[in-house]
């Protein structure tokens, strides 16, 4: 009875609490924390990564560092856990991008002559009929393409139209100034439609 | 009138590049099982924990190995200081052997024994060329 209890009283613990009691020690405090935010930092991997291993590996790095990082949480807000865990899983997945690119994974050289005759054809289609739904662009395909944009660049496209974010919440999500957050999603822009215009 | 044509021709292909690219990523996107299946792998959480006590032992080893350094420099250094007693100590009795007393500096052999040899007759009677044996004139030419 009283383990149930715990459990209970774990379910209906706030974000604050659990980090403070994951601070005093408390492991099972923690694996509540990860259960609860598992899917947030899931998502956001899936935004920069295409495979799941990658991703996985990405929620493991986050919740590691967020763990380590216990001690500089300051808390306070309803959604402060949320803001807090995303900002680092974003910097991992960023961190992530950046090492790939070092080792040159995924660039437009892997892009084999049906790829590049697929894409030269949708374009023209596109070009053509202005028709974008029927272009079916398979994700890995997708990936080659934004794997050639800096990593800079792609987080603040993803984030501006995947997730959706405004300026201010990218900006306060990866730390860089509103401006040059402006800054980079014009070059992103610029960079992937100077990319596209090569292909048709 | 060419160059507004070709600046909207342009304008025209920047937007559909555009849609392009918003394509591209919406492609690129996750459905919501896959997000859900990664979140949920099996054993996620027990290989965040093993990578996170693996981490604090490696941190742990780290801190052993600076505090028994410390504890070293903490042993070694009275032993150090007795050291550097012992060793200006005797630095500064063999300076003080060294040093020159009253009656130790005229044993010491030197180049010009001979000339302190002589006796202080000996040494008047050289000045006024009278010693024994030796010409008046010193011997020179003339």
């Amino acid at each position: 009875m009283p383990a149930e209890m715990t459990g209970k009283m774990k379910e209906e613990m706030t974000d604050d609490e659990l980090v403070a009691a994951a601070r005093a020690g408390d492991e099972s405090a923690f694996s509540r924390l990860f259960e609860r935010h598992r899917r947030l930092v899931s998502r956001l991997g899936y935004r920069f990564f295409p495979r799941r291993d990658q991703v996985e590996e990405i929620i493991q790095e986050s919740f590691i560092k967020a763990y380590f990082a216990l001690d500089d949480y300051q808390g306070g807000g309803e959604k402060s856990f949320v803001s807090w865990l995303a900002r680092i899983a974003v910097r991992t997945c960023y961190d992530e991008l950046r090492r790939a690119r070092r080792r040159g994974e995924s660039s437009i050289g892997d892009l084999n002559e049906d790829e590049a005759a697929y894409l030269h054809e949708r374009l023209r289609d596109l070009s053509a009929n202005g028709n974008v739904e029927g272009a079916a662009i398979s994700r890995d395909l997708a990936n080659k393409l934004l794997s050639r944009l800096r990593p800079d660049d792609r987080m603040v496209l993803a984030l501006l139209k995947l997730e959706e974010l405004s300026i201010a919440e990218i900006s306060n999500l990866t730390g860089w100034t509103t401006a040059k957050v402006k800054m980079r999603s014009h070059r992103a822009q610029r960079g992937l439609r100077q990319l596209l215009r090569k292909l048709l | 009138m060419r160059k507004i044509a070709k600046r909207r021709k342009d304008e025209l292909e920047d937007e559909m590049l555009n849609r392009f690219s918003d394509e591209l990523l919406r492609a690129f996107e996750a459905g919501e099982a896959e997000i859900s299946t990664a979140a949920a792998s099996p054993f996620l959480y027990r290989r965040i924990r093993v990578r996170i006590e693996a981490e604090e032992r490696r941190l742990a080893r780290q801190r052993g190995a600076w505090l028994s350094l410390l504890a070293g420099v903490k042993h070694a250094i009275p032993v150090m200081a007795v050291f550097a007693v012992v060793a200006v100590a005797s630095l500064m009795l063999t300076r003080s052997q060294q040093l020159p007393g009253p009656g130790i500096a005229n044993e010491e052999p030197t180049l010009m024994d001979d000339v302190f040899s002589f006796s202080q007759d000996e040494l008047i009677a050289s000045a006024a060329g009278l010693e024994t044996g030796q010409p008046k004139n010193g011997g020179g030419t003339k």
